[in-house]
Formats: C-alpha cells, sequence, structure tokens
C-alpha cells in the first residue's frame, strides 16, 4: 500500500520510521488477511483525512456516538465477529479514527437497549445472582434519568410517524403529497 | 528483524490474546471495553449494561471514577449536581470536561427536583479526593430528606465529610449526612449536639472527628457535643478541637463542663469518669487548635485521658495569656506534685506539638520586640516563686513568663516526651527554647514561619540569632536532635 496510507497507522508509522526505506514485509501478526484487507480499505478512504491529534479525546464535541458519517457508517455494517476483529485491530494498529468509529457503532447498537437485549446482541454471559442484580438496582434508585436526547427524537419521530399513518388512514392529501416527495 | 525504539514500544502494547471464538463483547480486553462504554450515554451506563455482567458492571463504575481527575470542578456553576454527581462518583473530584458531559444528559431529572426547591442550598466544593464539603443554608431544603439512607447508594463512601452550617441540622439532614459513613467528620459542636439529641445509633465508620468550636455566644455548649460525639463514633481515635475565632470563654466553658455536661468532678451528673476510659484509651491522637484555647481547657480536658501517645497543643503562648490560668483550682490542680495527682501522667506521650503562633496583631507590639532577656529571666525567677499573681496585661511578654512553668509541668505528666515540634514565629522563642524548654524535651523541631511577605523578615532574623547557634551547639553536645525550618514535617503532622 501507498506510505500515506500506511501512515494512517501509528503502529505502521513508526515502524517504517525506524526501519527506514525498504523492500522487506512488514509482519502483522495480530491481524488477519480478512481484516487487514478491510483496515486497508478504511486507511485508503481516509489518507488525505487530518491525523488525530492527542488532545483530541478532551474536546467533548468529538465524542458523539452520532456523528458517523455514510461512508463509515457503511463501511463499519458487519457481523459482530468482523466488529470486534476491527477493533482489536485498529487498536493494536493504533489507528485511532477507526477504533473511535468500532467502539461508537458498538456504543449505537448499545443505546436504548435492556440489559437482556444486550446480553443477547453480544453473547454476554449473566454472572449476576438474582440477590447481586437487586443489590445494584437498590444502589441505583436514586439513578431515574431522563431519555437521552435521541431517544426523545426517536420517540417524537414516532408520535409524528403514528399521525401521519393516522393521516394517511384518513386519507390526507397532504401526507400523500408529503411522502411522495420525500 | 525489526529494531528501534519507536516500534519496539508500539509493540508493547499488547492485545489480548485470547482468540475471538465467539462474539461475544465480554471477549475484548478490558481497556477496549472501558473505550466502547466511554462512547455510551450515562443512561446506558447506568441503566442498561451495568446490569449486564459483573464485569460490564465492573467496567461501568470503572469509567465513572475515571471521570474524575485532579481537577476540581466549579461548585458555584452548579453546586447541587456537583453534591450529587460526588453521591456515585467516590473518591473523586471532577474535571470540568467530564464534568459537563455528565451534566448534559446524567442525573438531569433528580437534578431538576433538587434545584426546583432547594434554592437555598449551598452545597459547595468537593476538592480533593475522597472528600466532600457541604456548606449548608440554615434553611436548607426540604427536598433533602428525600435522599434518605435508604436511597444513598453505598458508593458514596467520602473519607472526610465537612460540614459547615449556621444552626444545627435537622434530624434528616443528620441521618442524610452519616449514612454517608464518612471516615472523617468535621462539623461543629453544634452539629455534634444535635447529633446526640437525635439519639442516633454509633457510627463505626468515623475515625477522626474535628469539632470546630464556635464563637457564636448562642450556639450550644462544645461539652455536651464534644461527650456525644466520643459516644457516638465508636471508633473515633483521633480528635481535633478547632475553632478560628474561638473566644476564650468558649473553650472555657468546653473544658469546664467537661465530659459531664457540667460537673467536673469524677462521677460528674452525666457521665461518670469511668465511662470515659474506654474512649480515653482508644484515642491516640489529640490535637487541640483554637488560637484562644488556654492551658485550662487544656488540661482540663483531657485530664482523664491518661493514655495519650500523641497530645498536639496549639495556640500555646494564648493558652498562657489567659487569666485562667491563675484561677486557684488550677493553681493547685497543676502545680507540684498535686499536678500529677490531679492530672495524671501522661507516660504515653512522646510527641508534643507547641505551636506558638500569636496573630500578626500580637506579633508587631512593641513589647515583644523590646523584651529583653534579662527582663525576662528576672519575671521567670519571679514566676517560679508566686504563683497567684495575676497576669500584669496581656502582652506577649506576660504570655512568655509563663512558658517556663509550662515546661516543667510538662516534664512532670509527660515523662516519656522524646520529640518536641515548635512552630514559632518570634525571635524571642529560640532564645526560651533554649533556656528553658531544652531540658524538657529531647529532639525537637523547629519551623519557621513561612516565606510569606510578612513573616520573611522575622524568619531571616530567626536564622541568624546567635540564640538559635547557641541552640545547635547544645543539642549537639547533648547528644540530641534539632531539626529548623522542617516545613515538611510540620504539614505531615498538622
Amino acid at each position: 500500500v501507498d506510505k500515506e496510507v500506511a501512515d494512517r497507522s501509528v503502529l505502521l508509522k513508526n515502524m517504517l520510521e525506524d526501519v527506514g526505506e525498504s523492500d522487506k514485509p512488514i509482519p502483522l501478526p495480530n491481524v488477519t488477511g480478512k481484516v487487514l484487507k478491510k483496515v486497508i480499505t478504511y486507511c485508503e478512504h481516509h489518507r488525505n483525512d487530518p491525523l488525530p491529534q492527542p488532545d483530541d479525546d478532551l474536546d467533548d464535541t468529538k465524542r458523539r456516538s452520532d456523528d458517523i458519517d455514510d461512508w463509515d457508517a457503511d463501511f463499519i455494517k458487519v457481523d459482530n465477529d468482523q466488529l470486534f476483529e476491527l477493533i482489536l485491530a485498529a487498536n493494536y494498529m493504533d489507528i485511532k479514527p477507526l477504533l473511535d468509529l468500532g467502539c461508537k457503532t458498538v456504543a449505537n447498537m448499545i443505546k436504548g437497549k435492556t440489559p437482556e437485549q444486550i446480553r443477547e446482541m453480544f453473547n454476554i454471559e449473566n454472572d449476576f445472582t438474582p440477590e447481586e442484580e437487586e443489590q445494584i438496582r437498590k444502589e441505583n434508585e436514586y439513578v431515574s434519568l431522563p431519555l437521552d436526547d435521541s431517544m426523545m427524537l426517536g420517540g417524537i419521530a414516532c408520535l409524528l410517524y403514528y399521525s401521519l399513518c393516522i393521516a394517511n388512514q384518513s386519507g390526507c392529501q397532504h401526507y400523500h403529497r408529503w411522502a411522495s416527495e420525500s | 528483524m525489526l529494531s528501534g525504539r519507536k516500534t519496539s514500544k508500539a509493540l508493547e502494547r499488547t492485545r489480548d490474546d485470547r482468540e475471538m471464538n465467539d462474539s461475544s463483547l465480554s471477549n475484548l480486553p478490558f481497556e477496549l471495553i472501558l473505550l466502547i462504554l466511554s462512547q455510551c450515554s450515562p443512561r446506558s451506563l447506568l441503566v442498561s449494561l451495568q446490569y449486564a455482567s459483573k464485569m460490564f458492571h465492573s467496567a461501568v463504575h470503572s469509567l465513572l471514577l475515571s471521570h474524575a481527575s485532579t481537577s476540581t470542578v466549579n461548585a458555584q456553576q452548579s453546586p447541587n449536581l456537583v453534591a450529587l454527581l460526588r453521591l456515585v462518583i467516590p473518591a473523586a473530584s471532577i474535571s470540568p470536561q467530564k464534568y459537563k458531559i455528565i451534566q448534559r444528559s446524567l442525573f438531569s431529572s433528580p437534578l431538576s427536583r433538587l434545584r426546583s426547591s432547594t434554592t437555598s442550598a449551598d452545597m459547595a466544593a468537593l476538592t480533593p479526593i475522597g472528600q466532600l464539603t457541604i456548606a449548608i443554608d440554615p434553611f436548607y431544603p426540604p427536598s433533602l430528606p428525600s435522599m434518605s439512607p435508604a436511597t444513598i447508594p453505598v458508593s458514596f463512601k467520602p473519607h472526610s465529610l465537612t460540614i459547615s452550617h449556621s444552626r444545627p441540622p435537622t434530624a434528616q439532614y443528620v441521618t442524610f449526612l452519616l449514612s454517608t459513613l464518612p471516615t472523617s467528620l468535621e462539623a461543629s459542636d453544634a452539629f455534634f449536639l444535635q447529633y446526640a439529641t437525635l439519639n442516633f445509633p454509633y457510627i463505626p465508620s468515623v475515625t477522626h472527628i474535628t469539632m470546630v468550636i464556635r464563637s457564636d455566644p448562642n450556639s450550644p455548649t462544645g461539652a455536651p457535643s464534644l461527650r456525644a460525639a466520643l459516644f457516638s463514633f465508636p471508633n473515633v481515635t483521633s480528635l481535633h478541637i478547632a475553632g478560628r475565632d474561638t473566644p476564650p470563654t468558649r473553650m472555657i466553658t468546653l473544658a469546664s463542663q467537661g465530659w459531664g455536661g457540667g460537673n467536673w468532678e469524677p462521677g460528674g451528673q452525666n457521665v461518670p469518669e469511668e465511662a470515659m476510659e474506654p474512649f480515653s484509651a482508644r484515642l491516640t491522637t489529640v490535637m487541640i487548635h483554637p488560637p484562644h484555647a488556654h492551658a485550662t481547657s487544656l488540661w482540663l480536658l483531657f485530664r482523664p485521658l491518661s493514655v495519650l501517645p500523641y497530645l498536639h497543643t496549639a495556640g500555646f503562648v494564648d493558652l498562657l495569656n489567659d487569666p485562667w490560668w491563675w484561677h486557684p483550682w488550677v493553681d493547685t490542680g497543676l502545680r507540684g506534685r498535686q499536678a500529677e495527682r490531679e492530672v495524671g501522667t501522661l507516660e504515653q506521650v512522646t510527641t508534643l506539638l507547641v505551636r506558638v503562633t500569636p496573630d500578626v496583631s500580637h506579633a508587631r507590639l512593641p513589647s515583644w520586640w523590646s523584651w529583653d532577656r534579662r527582663e525576662r529571666h528576672a519575671v521567670s525567677q519571679a514566676d517560679s516563686t508566686s504563683t497567684h499573681s495575676p497576669p500584669s496585661s496581656n502582652s506577649w511578654s506576660t504570655a512568655l513568663e509563663k512558658l517556663p512553668l509550662f515546661a516543667s509541668q510538662t516534664r512532670l505528666v509527660m515523662p516519656n516526651l522524646r520529640k518536641t515540634r515548635f512552630y514559632i514565629t518570634h525571635r524571642s522563642l529560640v532564645q526560651w527554647i533554649n533556656e528553658f524548654a531544652l531540658d524538657a524535651w529531647a529532639d525537637m523541631i523547629i519551623q519557621l514561619p513561612g516565606d510569606t511577605v510578612e513573616f520573611l523578615a522575622v524568619k531571616e532574623e530567626i536564622l541568624e540569632l546567635e540564640d538559635l547557634g547557641a541552640l545547635r551547639a547544645r543539642v549537639e553536645r547533648e547528644g540530641k536532635r534539632l531539626v529548623v525550618d522542617a516545613n515538611e514535617v510540620w504539614e505531615k503532622v498538622v
């Protein structure tokens, strides 16, 4: 791959700086070929992006899980196995944007799920006894959290959709015009 | 073969060698799970994820803890939120950045409830790790009781709890505070009195108490409060009595009422002296720190405490400057052989802290600076024979006249004293230590005033004193140890 693409990985970048110009292959023992190919695709697409800065973590605005662009969202549509492999590879190869993308994707998958749904989705064994679970619930009684913004938006959207459905059933022309235009 | 610093360093980064046999999120390395969780909303964390498995529960709380950093949040901006956050993030101050994140979505609901009814509440800063300071308005909000012990998460375990209020708290509020199981409790005597009158069960977590004796003449007296504190907190081993603005009368009241709440004699009306024995045996550190306290308070207060590995006194010059020093009872109680009988021998006292720190206005008195050695010596000679002369004035010289007396008494009641720490701000005290005190105390540490503008000249002057040189020589000659200006040592002790 191009050096510009390889440089997206801090691991590879440092390796290349250490060994200098060479035709020798660079071993990446922790990454399978299939995953590496996917990683390269990501790096090639983002070859011109500015490299992340060390203090990016301090910027709250960059820690949103709902700011994934379309290409990335499409890129990361993989099964859980591959998603986790990508996260591991991104971590190993030190490709922060890809690592963030993977983590945000998992976070988005978790959003709005019940504990049971989370367990099922990610194959997590529930090792709590009923007593332990009850104890945690008791400790967290004070947590009566508001809906997430996104959940609230989702709720509003559902209400809107429901209204529109009613409108549709009643043959509202405005709805049909709006629906066809959109 | 790859080599080189950067490469080696990069390759040191480990990944979990476990094969991804299945798609379980649990199989990711813990640090990656934390990273994923950091992208989750607080709601997802607290409402869902922490229940998924023990590992995720642990990860969620690790993440909450990682929100804490060394920075201190500006509590004034949203004090209620800070207090609330502190409930679920133990051992933490909260960085402004993380705080903002949490503020956006976490706890908005209980916060809004609090805020709507707590306009007068001023839950103030929480600063160093493990400490929570709550300053509360006398008319604290009715919503606070809703945070009853049952709703306090067990994760809230501040090491230190400082309570500042201008009126005794309500029962519910006391319950709320103490249900947090602090290990260190600092509050006014009114708080402790209220605690006693409410007849709460013992709070075993508290091992250190700082009781701030209040200057408010209308506040409850300290003695019952202190007694309540000592009986109600069965594991207290460290006691600090403080009071920045405490007038002498307040301390006198405290002392004269003693443990018995009005009767100092053994078997006092409320608490028999033998009832104090378990308490006195478990105390390992006592520090009395009101600038205006006095010797009578010190001795009266600790007469039953025959076991005190460490006795810290403070404001000593002011102690001796108090007219109560001349009270006949004190005279008979503290002088000579009788003192040994009355006061008891503090055999286990090995360290004495003498903080000779008059306020700056005193230090500037001309009488202090003009006081010369010959006059001081003559006064001290006279003092040893005349015991009932009232102090001629409240000047510094009068106070210093009494120091030798204290030295002899200290030797009497603390025969095993091995180390004395002085905090001095005046050059003449070096002379005093040299001439009167050295015999009584073995190794000594002298801390000079800090490098503030007002004390810098004094410090330099002290360091250049001939007396200090003489003191060094004498200490060396007698095989003792003298540390001068050991600020770090002092800080550790205080």
